[in-house]
């Protein structure tokens, strides 16, 4: 009974929104939502949300929660106040977008002993899990991006940084990498992961990021 | 033999502009059906693997495909659409971080990447109704286009 009656609704809110033939504006008003220009905010993989602010010289309107939609019926009217979508009217206009959505990215962190670019006996341990990771993407890549602590000088520590990227390179080549591509870069002392004042040591800082994407 | 070490030293020396050039901002991931892309006027079929450019427009008309980006950007165009990546830097070194794109009419999916988590205010989703301000993470457009 319930079926049949979703079904009748799902039609008569079709002809509603096509046809434009609005017998009901506010009953079908949700129907409705994806027509016209919409921005929908969804929770990421990991089920955390964001937000997203929609401008333009009329107004803005900003959702920070899930499903929550902003219409904007054109460059002269401001965005509208948000309304919240269900799973049924989001897969009905993007489905086709979801459905292509790329594998997201995923980053190993590899830690070295003081001042070298000889990694931990913890990170060698590791390095297996790059390659089984790697299998599960379609044209893999791979940045492997160098840091350090901020013992020692910034100019000093770029190029450490950049030796343990390129370490850590070899290392993968030698233990059968065949990727075509792998970007290979330093940031030195200045995207720490515990931020420290200047010459602190912190090993958790001195550390190579592999992110296969 | 002289000659031959003068051309490998040039091809040394310009290899990593042409591999750059060559990389692109962004590779096709996932492909449903067909999906283009329009190079200075250049209409090509895209293929799983294939790289885009800055500037490039990407167009569906039954296909969907998704692309994903250096810094991990990830963006999904559903059929019927028309998107063009306006800009696209991803230098953290430097301090070089920009993601401009422009959707002219369909459906599009937006996924961020390390652009949007060390600098939001570098990225930036255009419509012809309205411009986009991300700040994390995953968000869905439609634009009705002309």
């Amino acid at each position: 009974m319930t079926m049949v009656f979703r079904t009748v609704q799902t039609i008569i809110s079709s002809v509603a929104c096509y046809g434009r033939i609005v017998l009901l504006p506010l009953l079908f008003l949700s129907a409705c939502a994806g027509q016209g220009n919409v921005f929908v905010l969804l929770p990421d993989e990991n089920g955390k949300v964001g937000s997203i602010e929609v401008v333009n010289d009329a107004g803005r309107q900003k959702i920070d929660q899930a499903n929550q939609s902003i219409k904007v019926a054109g460059v002269t009217q401001a965005p509208e106040a948000p309304q919240t979508l269900d799973e049924a009217q989001i897969n009905k206009v993007w489905s086709g977008a979801i459905q292509t959505t790329p594998r997201g990215p995923r980053t190993f962190i590899l830690n070295f002993r003081s001042g070298t670019d000889q990694l931990t006996e913890e990170s060698i341990r590791q390095l297996p899990g790059i390659f089984e990771e790697i299998k599960t993407y379609t044209v893999a890549e791979m940045s492997i991006v160098g840091h350090t602590d901020r013992v020692g000088r910034a100019e000093a520590n770029a190029a450490l940084a950049l030796k343990r990227a390129e370490s850590t390179r070899e290392r993968l080549v030698e233990a059968g990498l065949e990727l075509k591509r792998v970007e290979v870069s330093s940031h030195g002392e200045n995207n720490p992961v515990i931020p420290t004042a200047d010459n602190v040591a912190e090993p958790k800082n001195r550390r190579v990021e592999v992110t296969i994407r | 033999m002289r000659l031959r070490i003068c051309w490998l030293a040039l091809a040394v020396l310009f290899a990593p502009a042409a591999m750059a050039e060559e990389d692109g901002v962004a590779l096709v991931k996932v492909l449903e059906g067909s999906a283009f892309t329009i190079q200075s006027g250049d209409r090509q079929a895209l293929e799983v693997g294939q790289p885009i450019f800055r500037s490039d427009v990407v167009e569906t008309a039954s296909g969907s495909v998704g692309l994903t980006f250096k810094d991990g950007t990830r963006i999904s165009i559903g059929p019927n659409s028309r998107i063009e990546l306006k800009e696209f830097e991803f230098s953290p070194k430097d301090n070089k971080l920009a993601f401009l794109v422009h959707i002219i009419k369909g459906t599009m999916q937006y996924i961020s990447g390390v652009i949007a988590k060390l600098s939001p205010e570098s990225v930036r989703i255009e419509t012809p109704v309205a411009t986009v301000v991300v700040r994390g993470t995953r968000f869905l457009a439609k634009v009705e286009g002309e």
